[in-house]
């Protein structure tokens, strides 16, 4: 299996809260589930990997390149899809079209499929959608290229049961492809733990815990549980803890 | 290359070529009007070129202001967008710049000369009639600064909408308003040696400056990037989703368009002192039009950086449907509103301008004003002209730079501006004003812009959440 994300010594400052990285990697075929309080750096070190945020020190690979230096290479490989990232005023079908020209790799196909399966009007236009229908025309707009590595920054916000039942069928397909990967940042513990294999917690800025889902959690506990128990699940559930 | 272009054409099929696009192509249109080109002037599309260029490129820049407003729309965010708005796309910042400015160079450039040929006909079959009735002269000048006003007014409120930017840092946009200042010292350099007087030179200088501006600003950004404090200030420089055409066109057209609209009007009070047309008062029509529109241009910038005064009246205030801009500036965005906001606005502007050509006025019984180039005496425009604008110059400048602190100062920065307006009385006051002390002007002024975030960081102003207003905590 091939390295799709390394990240060595890296450390990304933002006021006064600094994301520090010894060391990570993410092969591929992986479903990684990244979690941890508030303000542990989730956010930050998504959007270091999509080349949104540059790090101050260290080194960022994905798909083998550095993400910040080399948006074309990365970016056409890498899916990134979180709940606030502006859509243009138009409509769906013509959105769809017009980022389509962007990709080699665009799957029409698995657009109208998405496009059923999350039961997105093509004919709609952006600024009239919900929280929740802006949430799935992200996740199609992230996926519909077949990226490699698929970024999903609190992918399920917004969306109601059905969504997410949707949501977490279409990831577990999109793994099956050859050499995909997928990082999902949620708060949804309980979807996580269904589909991510791997786990990254982090809690202010540091990695608390890396590894196989099922060795860090264990048969006997739910990944809130150790969540609790690694004080990583924020101030208030530690106090409670 | 390939992808540039991709992305010419995604833009101009699915952001441009809507109605929407087009709606805002033709409000473009309309705002150059005072770059139409003038009836005393007509022949410029059957032979003399050099003037053409001037309007074809004042018409041009302040086009692409409009169209910057219409793609750069996002209704259903709080984020800045870009032409572009998906920030995922796989397309570098430089290359999504390039096929932005490329396509709006093209598709701008096309509409207007289509228009100002399709404008040439329709003012030349009004021309006799309505430009006597209104002015009962032979000269457009006084119809053009009255329209540059009317015009530039809502121009500029679709700059200042443009302007809208998530970060809580203040005023983001100062260096901007400072640079427009440096530059309009350095055109009176150009103006006071008469260079400018030759329509090549003044279409040279328009691309300078346009440089010039695009260049400062950036470096500007650059600069202040390399500090922690001075980054949050700037802010955008390293925000995820920001693209660099926000940056671009923003700082070029709101910093670029006032000068080039200045050098504009350089150019129509040059023509006015070739000694072509004569007011009746015996004062040049030409530089009746050239203090119109330079009180214009400073007002408009003084104006857009006091917004938050503006937003203070309540008159104006237009709770949720308001913007955030900058420092809390809120400005409307309904149509009802938007009206409102114009009127005052337009009020404000007008009192301002009209008190300006007629403190111009004042200069008449002490000076004949029938100047040719020729005749311009390095005292008359060291007291008269360099003198009373370095002044505005610098009380502005200190205004908007302690207004940016304090609404108190704004008021105070806003009174002695529009006294300042009075050149008579300056002119009391007057001194010998040399070149260098306008270059020394400028630099001090550049080194305000350079250090100012170094001096005052941004106070972050973290919006109160429900949470941490709840009696319970």
């Amino acid at each position: 299996m091939k390295t799709l994300v390394e990240l060595q010594d890296i450390k990304v400052r933002r006021g006064a809260f600094t994301l520090d990285i010894p060391s990570w990697t993410l092969q591929e075929g992986h479903i990684l589930g990244l979690v941890g309080p508030n303000a542990a750096g989730k956010s930050t070190l998504l959007e270091l990997l999509a080349g949104f945020l540059p790090a101050d020190s260290g080194r960022v690979s994905v798909v083998g390149k550095t993400p910040v230096s080399n948006v074309e290479e990365v970016r056409s490989q890498v899916g990134f899809m979180n709940d606030t990232y502006p859509l243009p005023n138009m409509r769906i079908g013509s959105l769809l079209k017009m980022v389509s020209g962007y990709y080699k790799t665009w799957d029409t196909g698995l657009v109208e499929t998405l496009l059923k399966r999350f039961e997105v009007d093509p004919g709609q236009a952006t600024h009239t959608l919900s929280k929740g229908q802006g949430t799935r025309l992200r996740l199609i707009l992230a996926m519909a290229f077949q990226p490699r590595l698929l970024i999903l920054d609190e992918p399920a916000t917004g969306l109601d049961l059905a969504g997410r039942r949707e949501l977490l069928r279409t990831v577990l397909e999109f793994v099956k492809g050859p050499n995909k990967s997928v990082i999902i940042s949620s708060h949804m513990l309980g979807d996580l733990e269904r589909i991510a294999d791997t786990l990254l917690v982090l809690d202010r800025g540091h990695i608390v815990k890396q590894g196989n889902t099922q060795e860090l959690v264990g048969d006997e506990r739910t990944l809130e549980e150790a969540l609790l128990l690694w004080g990583a699940a924020g101030t208030n559930h530690s106090q409670a803890a | 290359m390939k992808l540039i272009f991709t992305h010419m054409w995604a833009q101009a099929r699915y952001r441009l070529f809507t109605w929407r696009g087009l709606m805002y192509s033709v409000l473009a249109m309309v705002v150059s009007t005072p770059n139409w080109p003038q009836p005393s002037r007509m022949k410029i599309w059957s032979g003399v070129l050099p003037e053409g260029y001037s309007v074809v490129l004042m018409a041009f820049v302040t086009a692409l202001l409009l169209c910057w407003g219409v793609l750069s729309d996002n209704k259903d965010t709080k984020r800045e967008s870009s032409l572009c708005s998906l920030p995922t796309l796989p397309i570098s910042k430089w290359k999504r710049t390039l096929g932005d400015i490329l396509l709006l160079v093209l598709v701008l450039f096309i509409m207007h000369l289509l228009t100002i040929t399709a404008l040439l006909y329709a003012i030349r079959a009004l021309e006799p009639t309505m430009l006597r009735m209104f002015l009962n002269t032979n000269t457009s000048s006084w119809l053009e600064a009255l329209l540059g006003a009317l015009f530039f007014v809502p121009s500029l409120s679709v700059i200042a909408l443009t302007l809208q930017k998530p970060s809580p840092s203040q005023s983001m946009d100062l260096p901007i308003l400072l640079t427009t200042f440096v530059l309009l010292a350095g055109q009176l350099v150009l103006v006071s040696s008469g260079w400018l007087y030759s329509p090549m030179n003044f279409t040279i200088a328009c691309f300078a400056f346009t440089v010039f501006v695009f260049v400062f600003q950036w470096l500007i950004g650059d600069v202040a990037a390399l500090f922690p404090s001075a980054r949050e200030w700037r802010g955008q420089m390293n925000r995820p989703y920001q693209s660099g055409s926000v940056l671009f066109f923003r700082d070029l057209l709101i910093g670029a368009l006032p000068q080039l609209l200045a050098l504009s009007a350089l150019a129509h009070a040059t023509g006015g002192l070739r000694g072509k047309w004569s007011a009746p008062s015996g004062m040049s029509i030409g530089n009746m039009g050239l203090f119109a529109f330079e009180m214009i241009l400073l007002t408009s910038s003084i104006l857009i950086a006091f917004l938050p005064i503006l937003a203070k009246i309540p008159f104006l205030q237009v709770g949720e449907k308001g913007r955030a801009i900058g420092a809390g500036y809120t400005l409307p965005v309904s149509k009802s509103s938007m009206l409102r906001y114009f009127f005052v606005y337009g009020l404000i502007m007008g009192v301002v301008l009209w008190f300006g050509v007629f403190s111009a006025d004042l200069l008449k019984p002490t000076h004949t004003f029938k100047m040719t180039q020729v005749t311009w005496s390095t005292t008359w425009i060291a007291t008269k002209i360099l003198m009373p604008t370095v002044w505005i110059f610098l009380l502005a400048s200190i205004f908007v730079f302690l207004g940016a602190r304090s609404h108190f100062w704004s008021a105070v920065g806003v009174f002695m501006f529009i006294f300042s307006l009075n050149f008579k009385f300056l002119a009391r006051y007057g001194f010998a004003v040399s070149t260098m002390t306008i270059v020394a002007f400028s630099i001090i002024l550049f080194l305000m812009i350079g250090l100012y975030p170094l001096f005052f960081p941004p106070v972050k102003q973290l919006p109160k959440t429900a949470a941490s207003t709840h009696p319970a905590l």
